[in-house]
């Protein structure tokens, strides 16, 4: 327990950790803030303008002109303004002049065209994909097993999990701009690493002598490095909260209602950043000054990959490599805290949660194990 | 017997730092590891700590075998290490609380150790000061405090006064005979003999990871031929007279370089009063005259080609 309340206190008085734990997401959320924190309350959701080129020949050209112009969000704000144009010239005509921010041409394989992929052209994909995803589910019933064409239909669009209706905005925020906080957060958890690479070289008797004194005394080597572990998590999850609390309560960012679950996905990133950050410290070689220069480039590059100066990065991530998304720490905690305001999704929370965490265990575990089996050549 | 080492090796690729060492240190010594940079004096003190790998020999500590999970022997053994190792984030107290914890658990027993420890530094002015707040010399004694807390039966210091000023320096050497007063056998590892001489009671010499000389200061010094060094400050000095001086009794080495005549005798008596003598004959005025015994420097020299701080 000594160990354990003096870890706190060493990282406390650590001006450098608080100030990169604390201070500068704080810093950088307030820059949000003012940047683009309002525009969300000042705007309110406008419908997307959506152009048509119908193909005559196409059978189901009524039907998904109806879905489209049907399309409401939850507060039954119609989510398209969907307008109609003869030939494909007029509507690159119209998008060329902004009147309509992209259209779909029909036929057998629909396509969409837009000049910028943000939000708001994302939602119109999103809808295209999932009325594709629909018909062909329609077609290949009606084909394989004709009597049940009417069901499906029916469970289609009667409101279950891939109804055209519950697509993109099913959840509480709807401030595309809060997405840079989840990041910002995400950053947050990430920047423990330092911390946890700090933990990592004090107990190495050949990166330092405190290590080298740490390393000739009773206390087992395992004892010394669980205690700093857990004592710089127990910290850094109260430092990671409050950093949360500034943005929920003071930049009015929507996380969601379930105050347990965010802070456990808050936490579950610290715990997985402070055991990378020992991974840092102890498993390449090199000196001090190169390790922090890695865990810098592990927080900054994961959380760039998150979306932290980007938010569409996430989606073409998703496109061209999607694993990048599955593992990257400060995505999952993005991902988590989306699951969670944005899609209202636990189950899909809880995936992201427990790969967090999983990559967490994985880091400290290689890191224990390359510390026990470590036998110093040179000190 | 505290600490037994056989036959040890250790090599950093093709650099052989410790060759076939051995050592055997009795309990109550004070005993000196000197030898210039390089010698192997660390990693000496390494090896023995199980904190370095070796290639071939045996360490034995209060008679076991030391190794890296040996705890219970670790529980009886101090280390001051070269560099000052203490946390930056701590005040004096707490840093001699926290190193003192990782030996003695009970809260209570810990407090009065550590309030010892500070006595014992006279740091007890300065509990609530952070480190870098300390000078090198007051440092030093933190770090000391810090290995000796826990009042361990085997104290190893590995260079503690490097960078320290003369004042805090004598204060640090009086600090160890006084442990070693107290029942602690102390191994003391430095370049500079001066210390070696006043507090050890037995030396090794080592030099190129090689054990080449071992005992008293007194045998130390008895095992060499050199008796006395004789300075004395003569304005001019001829040829001929350096080279009568050459011829007489006991001289092995005649030196005259800045009006500063160096006269190295063999042992002997009467060499002193046969120069004067001499200097008197020849009508040479001179001034301050200077003897030294031999030094371990010295001994090292005439042992090894070469001074201790090359």
């Amino acid at each position: 327990m000594q160990h354990f309340l003096y870890r706190i206190k060493m990282t406390l008085r650590e001006k450098t950790g608080i100030f990169w734990a604390m201070v500068f997401p704080v810093f950088l959320g307030m820059l949000f803030y003012f940047m683009f924190g309002n525009i969300g309350n000042m705007e309110q959701f406008s419908n997307v303008k959506a152009g048509v080129i119908k193909d005559e020949d196409d059978i189901h050209k009524d039907m998904f002109l109806t879905l489209l112009k049907e399309a409401e969000t939850e507060e039954g704000m119609k989510m398209f303004d969907v307008r109609e144009y003869e030939t494909e010239e007029e509507a690159a005509k119209a998008l060329e002049e902004e009147e309509i921010e992209g259209y779909i041409l029909m036929g057998d394989r629909m396509h969409l065209t837009v000049t910028e992929s943000n939000t708001r052209t994302t939602l119109l994909k999103t809808f295209l994909d999932q009325y594709e995803q629909n018909a062909a589910l329609i077609t290949e019933t009606a084909i394989n097993d004709p009597a049940k064409t009417p069901g499906v239909v029916e469970s289609l669009f009667a409101g279950d999990s891939v109804s055209i209706k519950e697509i993109p905005l099913k959840g509480e925020d709807k401030d595309p701009y809060t997405q840079y906080f989840y990041a910002l957060i995400s950053m947050t958890c990430l920047i423990a690493s330092m911390i946890g690479m700090g933990n990592g070289i004090g107990i190495q008797a050949d990166l330092s002598s405190l290590g080298a004194r740490r390393n000739v005394a009773p206390t087992k080597k395992m004892v010394q490095v669980l205690t700093d572990f857990f004592a710089s998590l127990f910290l850094y999850c109260i430092m990671v909260s409050i950093v949360l609390a500034i943005v929920i309560f003071v930049y009015k960012q929507d996380f969601g209602s379930n105050a347990g679950m965010i802070l456990l996905g808050a936490w579950a990133g610290s715990f997985t950043g402070l055991a990378g950050g020992m991974l840092i410290g102890v498993v390449p070689n090199g000196g001090r000054a190169a390790k922090e220069g890695l865990c810098v480039a592990f927080f900054m590059v994961s959380s760039f990959l998150s979306g932290l100066q980007w938010v569409n990065i996430t989606y073409y991530i998703e496109k061209y490599c999607p694993v990048i998304n599955r593992i990257n720490p400060a995505t999952l905690v993005v991902n988590a805290f989306k699951s969670l305001a944005v899609f209202g999704d636990t189950k899909q929370y809880m995936v992201n949660l427990a790969t967090l965490l999983g990559i967490g265990i994985l880091f400290l575990f290689i890191s224990i194990m390359k510390l026990r089996r470590t036998k110093y050549a040179s000190i | 017997m505290v600490v037994k080492i056989e036959n040890l090796v250790k090599r950093y690729g093709d650099l052989v730092a410790l060759d076939h060492f051995n050592l055997e240190i009795e309990e109550g010594e004070i005993f000196g590891l000197l030898g210039p940079n390089g010698s192997g004096k660390s990693t000496t003190i390494h090896c023995l700590l199980s904190l370095l790998e070796y290639d071939k020999g045996t360490i034995e500590v209060f008679g076991q075998e030391m190794k890296p999970n040996s705890y219970e022997l670790k529980k009886d053994i101090g280390v001051i290490m070269q560099n000052v190792a203490v946390f930056d984030e701590l005040t004096v107290y707490e840093n001699i609380d926290y190193f003192c914890g990782l030996y003695v658990k009970d809260r209570a027993k810990r407090k009065k150790l550590v309030c010892e420890a500070i006595a014992f530094v006279e740091l007890e002015d300065y509990k609530k000061f952070y480190p870098k707040k300390l000078s090198g010399g007051l440092l030093r004694r933190l770090n000391i405090a810090c290995g000796i807390a826990h009042k361990p039966k085997l104290i190893i210091l590995d260079e503690p006064t490097v960078a320290v000023d003369p004042q805090s320096r004598n204060k640090i050497l009086e600090g160890i005979q006084e442990l070693n007063r107290q029942g602690a056998t102390v191994i003391y590892t430095s370049h500079y003999m001066e210390e070696v001489e006043q507090i050890c009671t037995r030396i090794a010499i080592m030099d190129k990871g090689k054990n080449v000389a071992l005992g008293t200061k007194d045998e130390l010094k008895n095992m060499i031929d050199l008796g006395e060094t004789i300075s004395v400050e003569v304005l001019e000095l001829t040829d001929t007279l350096q080279e009568d001086i050459r011829k007489l009794p006991h001289v092995m080495k005649v030196e005259y370089e800045n009006h500063l005549l160096k006269v190295r005798f063999s042992k002997g008596k009467h060499n002193l009063l046969r120069l004067f003598d001499l200097l008197k004959e020849k009508e040479v005025g001179f001034g301050g005259v200077h003897s030294e015994l031999p030094t371990l420097n010295d001994v090292f020299l005439e042992i090894t080609g070469k001074e201790l701080r090359d």
